[in-house]
């Protein structure tokens, strides 16, 4: 009877499991990256514009999530991406006040927090279902509820690149747009 | 000053002196030209500096409601101001509306407005431009009930008029009452396309916003302007024509004009057309006669002058098209025009950098300027933009100065919107209100006569 050397055997087992270990829940890859591209990255980072009086600056870097397929879909097949956000020289609110973090949609018509800020900071989230989106940082009184729009003042926004894409329509002269 | 004679030279002529017109000073001599100033008293003035923001305006009719409503554009702008000119040489912001959370729309935001009155009450409909990429670019207009001013208190917002098929807003509209009782609005559209909309159907929560019709855009091709391919109607103006009986729709369409037969708004048919004009590039607003007999047409570039038109055979179907002038006019040679407001036989014009003039078509192969008023002094070279920014900061534009323009009939004020300075309150010497009545004219004009419609009566 033959015999497999153990080595063997057991230097096949190591590779199967390698390939077969990110498609088990749960189970941890400690080779491969979570996310892919570095923070501040041009090629997937967008400025968040000020508001009128706040002297602020932030940014949103959006990193793939490594995937053995190349792209990281969750199960309905929308794709998942890192979501970083870094804000800096925001004034430091009062004592029971809160700058929140938010993405929307760019008509608005789905709100949801993102967390909680510092004046300076990262914040760091996981979108499995965006694909264009706007990021708007508020001044908010306290803490808002889960599902909450917020009601503070807007200091700071931006929006994917792909949420400026917009159909010929812009028959008027004015092309520019003024920020 | 050389004026060509267009009446019965040939079109090749034609052409070269209207080319050597264009080069030349046409502006009056510097004697007149300061008459004409004088003809003209500022009686108030109002309006934010340091930024241009201001865009069309809008006056009420009646004595008992001396409201002017101001467009504005550019966050955190984006809305409209009501001013008092209860007072005219003191003119009060009453009531100012803002658009919310202005930091995240992207576009121009307020641009054209037009009052309505309707069951007795009043209204004031704002168009926006919202770009898509942000909040609100399905949104064409927003409507208000304004019955309660001075109050500001009662101002409330009854509806928003969306058209998400053709997102970017309405760049302009006309509020018009129609032969037959209602009370219909036309809008440009982002597509081939302007829709008309009802708007009792529209207050009553009608589902497709009061959108009774649409009026097609019949060029086969995008206008290559100076300004990239412009498609679609840009302005219009309806007025009921007692001649024809019909009601008429002059749309501007880039490429030319398009007046269509609105009598029946929910299938408009086209009248006729004028198309084909040399050196026409961009139809950006027509006007007409009380008597629909002659069309006053703006363009929206330097070096082009306001051209007036022949309309009757084309309107009588004598013609296919129209496709030559019989008269021009400008404020100089280098001028540009953006709208104008017609009360004949005078035509009042806001030129942009130039300010405010009247001319007189009594002859309209002859227009003469009668008045002239200069809103804007400041930079030359800096206007609303289409391109980037110049390094020293300068947004290099002739998109500056006196934007929109309105006549209040019944006693002749004028106000102007600057779009650097805001609010004129301005009377011209001897104009002291309108009734084409007076002019041997039907008494049409813009003006609306929301509680009879209009007057199939001819002088």
């Amino acid at each position: 009877m033959r015999r497999s050397t153990p080595v063997a055997g057991w230097a096949a087992t190591g590779w199967l499991a390698a390939a077969l270990a990110p498609l088990v829940p749960g189970v941890a890859y400690a080779q491969a990256p979570r996310s892919i591209g570095e923070v501040g990255d041009p090629q997937r980072t967008f400025a968040l514009t000020a508001s009128r009086g706040v002297e602020a600056t932030g940014r949103v870097t959006l990193r793939q999530i490594w995937s053995p397929f190349g792209v990281s879909v969750g199960p309905d097949g929308h794709v998942e991406q890192d979501l970083v956000l870094t804000v800096d020289g925001l004034r430091p609110v009062g004592q029971d006040s809160v700058y929140v973090a938010w993405l929307s949609t760019p008509d608005l018509s789905r709100v949801e927090p993102l967390g909680v800020l510092g004046p300076a900071g990262t914040l760091e989230g996981r979108l499995t279902d965006w694909s264009k989106l706007m990021v708007v940082v508020t001044a908010e009184a306290s803490r808002p509820p889960s599902g909450a729009r917020w009601s503070g003042a807007i200091v700071l926004n931006g929006r994917t690149r792909s949420a400026l894409m917009a159909p010929l329509w812009g028959h008027s002269i004015f092309r520019r747009i003024k920020s | 000053m050389i004026r060509p004679t267009v009446g019965t030279l040939d079109r090749s002529v034609r052409a070269l002196l209207l080319s050597v017109f264009a080069a030349l000073p046409l502006a009056p001599s510097a004697s007149a030209q300061a008459q004409a100033e004088r003809d003209v008293e500022l009686v108030g003035q109002l309006g934010e500096t340091g930024g241009l923001t201001y865009t069309d305006i809008e006056i009420e009719q009646e004595p008992g409601r001396p409201y002017v409503y101001l467009s504005r554009i550019y966050s955190p702008n984006y809305g409209f101001d009501v001013v008092s000119i209860s007072n005219p040489s003191a003119p009060e912001v009453i009531y100012r509306w803002r658009i919310e959370n202005p930091e995240l729309h992207l576009g121009l935001g307020a641009m054209d407005s037009k009052y309505f009155k309707l069951d007795g009450r009043y209204y004031i409909i704002q168009s926006v431009q919202f770009a898509p990429g942000g909040p609100d670019a399905d949104v064409g207009a927003i409507v208000f009930d304004v019955t309660g001013l001075p109050d500001a208190s009662t101002v409330r917002e009854v509806g928003r008029i969306r058209a998400p098929d053709t997102p970017g807003g309405f760049h302009n509209i006309f509020a018009y009452k129609h032969s037959d009782g209602r009370a219909l609005l036309f809008t440009t559209t982002g597509g081939r396309h302007a829709n008309v909309y009802d708007l009792r159907m529209f207050l009553g929560g009608d589902e497709q916003y009061g959108l009774i019709g649409r009026v097609p855009w019949p060029a086969t091709a995008p206008d290559m302007t100076p300004y990239g391919p412009l498609e679609g109607y840009h302005d219009f103006y309806a007025a009921f024509d007692p001649g024809s009986n019909r009601d008429l729709l002059y749309g501007a369409g880039y490429n030319g004009y398009y007046i269509y037969d609105v009598s029946v708004p929910e299938a408009p048919t086209l009248a006729t057309s004028i198309v084909g004009v040399l050196g026409l590039q961009i139809a950006h607003t027509l006007t007409a006669t009380p008597d629909a007999k002659y069309g006053v047409g703006q363009t929206e570039y330097v070096y082009s002058p306001v051209r007036v038109y022949d309309l009757r055979a084309g309107l009588a179907g004598e013609v296919q098209t129209i496709s030559e002038e019989i008269g021009a006019w400008s404020s100089s040679w280098d001028g540009i025009s953006h709208n104008n407001e017609m009360r004949w036989p005078y035509v009042f014009v806001s030129s942009y950098k130039e300010g405010m003039h009247v001319f007189d078509i009594s002859d309209p192969k002859k227009p003469v300027t009668v008045a002239h008023y200069d809103t804007y002094h400041g930079n030359p070279e800096e206007g609303i933009g289409i391109g980037p920014t110049d390094p020293d900061g300068i947004m290099r534009s002739p998109f500056n100065g006196a934007f929109g323009i309105d006549v209040r009939n019944y006693d002749g004020l004028v106000v102007v919107s600057d779009v650097a300075t805001g609010l004129y309150v301005l009377r011209v010497d001897g104009f002291n209100g309108w009734n084409g009545a007076d002019h041997g004219m039907p008494n049409i004009s813009s003006v609306q006569d929301w509680d009879n419609g209009p007057r199939r009566i001819i002088p």
